[in-house]
């Protein structure tokens, strides 16, 4: 009887105990970070805008923090300094699904004006080459001067760089559609 | 192994699997890992001390258990306790360093399946007191992460043209490399040619007949495929 | 059911599970001799990893319903290695024709990360269920694909003549360098 009863009792007793302690952990470890200003966001508007006082928009009827993305796919929150500047912080699949997180700042004219790379998940030496400042610098103006046509790809990141201009077009489209919720709050 | 060996000993346990027994380059076993995270060298440290930190944690658990755990169970047993020590640290590195977790991705979740833990734990932990077990594992997972550094060094020096690079620092430069890369080092191809001259290596330097193949002499999974070589042979031959 | 197909092609073509995402290499090099035994191995992946997937869909449906998908690698593991278990038992008492083809394989099964891998990133990239069979249908035909394309070429290096410290696995890891970069290929087919 008791080889019946004791392994599967003590694979129950180890499964517990390792859930228990694993959601103890996650308790002390998980921030939720759900539209909330983190550091890294703010240092990102900063190096696009300046200094400034950025916030995040918040959906206002709801009971926990949720941001505002006008139901955009891959958007994740859109930030405002209240004013003139709207940041667009945005997840584009690349190469791998997913693998550009981005930052995009746009100006009072539509266009956009700096990108940001909150996290890049792209093949290192060969994706990651959308990051060269001297690719991104041609983003400047994009939406108004530039389109997605007058940008060439970077040899060997193709992906990566088709998935730099549909996040791109994606920000200034919704920046031109939904500009006067932006600014009301 | 008791515990009235001397020091000797207590110290040979650590240092085996740095060289003579080194799990990737002697023992060939992780090799996944081993392939995959290696295009930068940080990528290799990070996820070589990610593995340290589960192998030190389950051969530590597995072996104060050792008894307590019935035969039946033991494989369960001892997969969910990796498990868990490996959700515990992909916790710890998306709260304090999410750069590196997200770079190392799936592989983190795949350090339950890494062959040298289980291997491990089934070939030591089970049958040696607490003590030598950590050493064991800190040895192990030591020289696991020195066998990626070397990888991820090698890639990322030929391939993109620098060295130890990571988010916030540029890395070291290499002249003439960083403007004429061989992008075919980072590439899934490279990492199999890279490890295959390693290997090589290693076996011109120790001067050493070279592992044959990959045999059930090293196969943790030859325990679990039914506890004795022959049978796993058997299987060799019927195919 | 255009988009099934794509996921099945582009898994065994575009993102082969062992040639360009390392996942199962220790079965790629050490069952890739003969190929007989590649094709029993691939037989009995291409099993587990369907009937893996089916089992963890609805696991992590629970899991999400409890919040507490943070468990998902304990519980997925675990499903895994039980489930392994009892098909071997129950083949073996039912069907011995096919335990006897397949059933030795089984158990090297549990470790192969492929299996794990394949049921992991279904959920990271959010498939439904059928997709997710699909996909791991897909997964299963490109191990075994790599594991028979491979066993061919080393049939080959085991009668070349090469440096002695290439002997073994270092050969045998440059052919397969090679053979990767041959699905290089594919890269770009879909998407």
């Amino acid at each position: 009887m008791k080889n019946y009863i004791m392994p599967p009792l003590v694979l129950t007793i180890i499964c517990v105990v390792v859930s228990g302690l694993l959601s103890f952990a996650y308790n002390k470890t998980y921030v939720d970070t759900t539209g909330v200003m983190t550091d890294e966001l703010k240092n990102g508007c900063e190096t696009i805008f300046g200094e400034g006082d950025y916030s995040i928009l918040l959906e206002p009827d709801a009971e926990k923090k949720t941001p505002v993305t006008f139901d955009e796919e891959g958007v994740i929150s859109i930030i405002t300094d209240g004013e003139s500047k709207c940041l667009i912080e945005l997840v584009q699949d690349g190469y791998a699904k997913g693998g550009l997180h981005l930052l995009i700042g746009i100006n009072p004219d539509g266009a956009v004006e700096d990108i940001y790379f909150l996290e890049i998940g792209e093949t290192p030496g060969l994706g990651t080459k959308v990051q060269d400042r001297s690719f991104v610098e041609k983003f400047k103006g994009f939406g108004a001067d530039t389109d997605e046509n007058s940008i060439d790809n970077v040899t060997s990141a193709t992906y990566s760089s088709k998935g730099m201009k549909a996040a791109c077009n994606k920000a200034v489209d919704i920046y031109s559609k939904h500009k006067e919720e932006i600014f009301v709050g | 192994m008791a515990d009235n060996k001397s020091s000797v000993s207590v110290w040979k346990e650590f240092t085996k699997g740095l060289i003579k027994e080194n799990p990737t380059l002697v023992t060939l076993l992780g090799m996944c890992p081993t392939l995959a995270v290696t295009t930068m060298a940080i990528n290799g440290i990070g996820m070589g001390l990610a593995t340290t930190f589960v192998l030190v944690c389950s051969n530590l658990v597995i072996s104060l258990l050792k008894n307590v755990i019935p035969k039946a169970v033991r494989l369960p047993s001892f997969i969910v306790i990796i498990a868990g020590f490996v959700t515990l640290i992909s916790f710890i590195l998306q709260r304090y360093i999410p750069s590196l977790y997200s770079a190392l991705g799936v592989f983190l979740t795949l350090i339950t399946v890494n062959c040298i833990i289980l291997g491990r734990a089934e070939a030591f932990a089970s049958k040696n007191k607490v003590f030598p077990s950590i050493l064991d594992g800190l040895g192990m997972g030591l020289g696991f992460t020195l066998s990626l550094f070397t990888m991820g060094s090698v890639r990322e020096i030929l391939g993109s043209g620098h060295w130890l690079q990571t988010n916030s620092w540029e890395g070291i430069t290499i002249p003439f490399l960083s403007t004429h890369p061989m992008l075919i080092f980072i590439m899934p191809a490279g990492g199999f040619f890279v490890l295959g001259c390693l290997i090589a290596i290693v076996n011109k330097i120790a001067n050493r007949k070279p592992p044959a193949e990959i045999s059930c002499d090293n196969c943790p999974s030859a325990a679990i495929c039914g506890k004795n070589k022959e049978q796993c042979e058997r299987k060799e031959d019927a195919a | 059911m255009k988009e099934l197909i794509i996921i099945v092609l582009s898994a065994v073509f575009v993102n082969n599970v062992v040639l360009s995402q390392f996942m199962g290499i220790c079965p790629f090099l050490g069952v890739s001799k003969q190929i007989k035994s590649s094709i029993g191995m691939g037989g009995a992946v291409i099993f587990v990893m369907v009937c893996a997937t089916a089992c963890t869909y609805p696991v992590y449906r629970l899991l999400e319903k409890f919040n507490i998908t943070y468990l998902r690698t304990v519980a997925f593991i675990l499903v895994i290695a039980l489930f392994v278990q009892l098909v071997e038992i129950v083949m073996k008492k039912i069907m011995p024709p096919l335990y006897k083809a397949l059933g030795v394989y089984l158990p090297l099964i549990t470790t192969n990360c492929a299996v794990l891998g394949v049921t992991v990133s279904n959920i990271d990239e959010g498939y439904g269920l059928v997709q997710s069979l699909f996909n791991a249908l897909g997964t299963g035909l490109a191990f075994s694909l790599a594991l028979i394309l491979f066993s061919g070429v080393r049939g080959r290096i085991e009668q070349s003549d090469i440096p002695a410290a290439f002997k073994g696995v270092p050969a045998t890891l440059a052919a397969a360098s090679i053979v990767s970069l041959s699905f290089m290929g594919f890269a770009g087919l879909f998407q």
